[in-house]
């Protein structure tokens, strides 16, 4: 089970920098690490995104999914 | 023409059609070296977003949107695109007319 070390509110960010501030979070993660995403918005992009970089590496778990917030944990394998 | 709804100073809602997508293939043929990246972007990574689920900023290859939207989204911290299936794939087939081209102008190969 791994913890959550990090959150990342994609709200803050202008949309030019969220995936470069998730994905920066996400690679400082160490193995067995997690971070929370929140979001307004289903990040269904950011996974396909995920997908491509960073195959078979990471966990996707909905902690809340809308229809205003989505909260999702990542984790590092 | 896109319809835009400011809903608040951190928010904005885009609405685009099909005619966007031509709006925008046809402002990307018009000067292939400007928008080259955005062009082999668009083409290369579309598909590993199933096309419609494709997000202009992962990759930083927003130039052609934001000339096509006429606003700055990036003004905006929260903004969701209502945009039909026939958007994303009339401006794929549009990206892939040019990518050859736009390969001439910016050789460099896109992050993953």
């Amino acid at each position: 089970m791994s913890n959550i070390t990090v959150t990342v509110n994609a709200t803050e960010y202008p949309p030019q920098l969220k995936h470069k501030v998730i994905f920066q979070t996400y690679n400082q993660l160490k193995p067995s690490e997690a971070m929370l995403l929140v979001n307004d918005h289903d990040p269904v992009p950011l996974r396909f995104q995920f997908e491509s970089m960073h195959p078979n590496e990471f966990t996707w778990e909905y902690l809340e999914q809308g229809p205003d917030m989505f909260q999702v944990k990542i984790s590092k394998f | 023409m896109a319809e835009i709804t400011i809903v608040d100073k951190q928010t904005i809602k885009i609405g685009v059609s099909l005619k966007d997508a031509i709006k925008m293939v046809t402002e990307a043929s018009r000067d292939i070296p400007l928008y080259a990246f955005d062009i082999i972007t668009i083409y290369e990574k579309m598909p590993v977003f199933e096309y419609t689920y494709f997000c202009f900023y992962a990759y930083d290859s927003a130039t052609l949107f934001e000339y096509m939207l006429d606003i700055d989204p990036k003004q905006y911290n929260s903004f969701s695109l209502d945009a039909p299936d026939s958007f994303f794939y009339a401006l794929y087939g549009g990206m892939a007319a040019l990518y050859e081209q736009a390969k001439q102008f910016h050789p460099v190969a896109i992050e993953e």
